[in-house]
């Protein structure tokens, strides 16, 4: 393996939480996450070389695998390699899974963009930066963000 | 505001993160197999398709201007592979809009506008392509009842056939990806107006 192959695998193992999170709340089942997140590690090795380091690697991180789930086609592939789980974030039942399926839910029943803020909100990413990534103003992301609020609040009142 | 946002729901969502964090590092997730994969396939699916496209219209041509298919008429098989030619330059130009470039630095609105131009001009080439089918097929059913030798129009026949079943499948698929990125077009008309607004 060359040097920036190394470092990019050495990348990808330590942001794999951010890649699955992202790609588990824009799919529908575990075959769509496998398919996402394949698509996301194919863009990242891309643009690795664009990557100049003008800002965090997990913001970039974000910025590409955001980027990569909401301009899917979701057209049905099959990822060439399957991902290493132990786990089914869609069918386990213990609690902690049942947790993360609540989470799952709430974020799913939001718009693509709303998903997006919501997931960056909640990784207590500055309003700055969401906003640089989402593409909005820092007054929309508060906007944004204040009717998000209200929307989960519905929801936990259906 | 910020104060406002800290609801149970937000807290717990917090909270609900941070688990699934957790539980996610426990796991293996990415095996070498698959960084290897994603490391040889730079090509993005929707460019491999255009890259077949082309393959095919290079292969076909020479079909084309074979002896073979015994055509009368020179019109029929110049407008044939002139269309073919504008579909390939016309992909080629769409996909232009899906450069992975854009991922690395651009934002998700722009990122998504680009994709809703090139769904757009996806939409139109289909228009276009359908009509001019309207007028290929009956063109092409007289070529091969009335201008093109025995073989030649057993052959062609089979071709249209094959054709016509080809293009439904081909336009059912095409539908499902256009309804597919509706929401978030939808949701871009509804942020790019917020943003006006404010």
């Amino acid at each position: 393996m060359k040097q920036e192959e190394i470092e990019f695998a050495q990348m990808v193992r330590t942001h794999k939480e951010t890649i699955y999170t992202v790609c588990y709340m824009f799919a529908n089942d575990a075959d769509e996450v496998n398919d996402l997140f394949q698509e996301v590690l194919i863009n990242l090795w891309s643009g690795l070389g664009q990557f100049r380091g003008e800002s965090k690697v997990d913001t970039w991180i974000y910025r590409v695998s955001l980027n990569t789930c909401i301009s899917s086609d979701r057209k049905k592939k099959q990822a060439t390699v399957p991902l290493t789980m132990d786990i089914n974030l869609f069918e386990d039942k213990d609690e902690d899974t049942r947790q993360i399926q609540m989470l799952y839910k709430r974020i799913h029943q939001l718009k693509p963009f709303d998903r997006a803020i919501v997931l960056l909100w909640l990784e207590n990413m500055s309003y700055e930066e969401i906003a640089a990534i989402v593409g909005i103003t820092v007054k929309n992301v508060s906007v944004r963000l204040y009717r998000i609020k209200e929307q989960l609040k519905q929801m936990s009142n259906q | 505001m910020e104060e406002n946002l800290n609801t149970i729901e937000l807290n717990e969502m917090k909270e609900q993160i941070s688990l699934l964090r957790r539980k996610l590092e426990k796991e293996t997730i990415v095996n070498e197999k698959l960084i290897r994969a994603s490391m040889r396939d730079k090509l993005k699916a929707v460019k491999r398709r255009s890259y077949i496209l082309c393959a095919v219209v290079i292969g076909v041509c020479p079909l084309w201007a074979n002896p073979i298919f015994d055509f009368h008429s020179i019109w029929f098989m110049g407008v044939t592979i002139a269309f073919l030619f504008i579909a390939v330059a016309y992909e080629i130009y769409c996909n232009q809009l899906l450069s992975t470039q854009n991922y690395v630095s651009g934002n998700l609105i722009d990122e998504a506008r680009k994709l809703s131009r090139y769904k757009q001009l996806s939409r139109q080439w289909h228009r276009f392509g359908i009509a001019f089918l309207c007028v290929w097929l009956p063109w092409f059913y007289y070529e091969a009842t009335t201008a093109a030798g025995f073989f030649a129009k057993n052959v062609l026949i089979g071709g249209l056939i094959g054709g016509v079943i080809g293009g439904t499948i081909g336009f059912t698929i095409y539908r499902k990806g256009q309804n597919a990125v509706s929401e978030v077009i939808e949701q871009i008309e509804e942020l790019t107006g917020e943003k006006e607004s404010h």
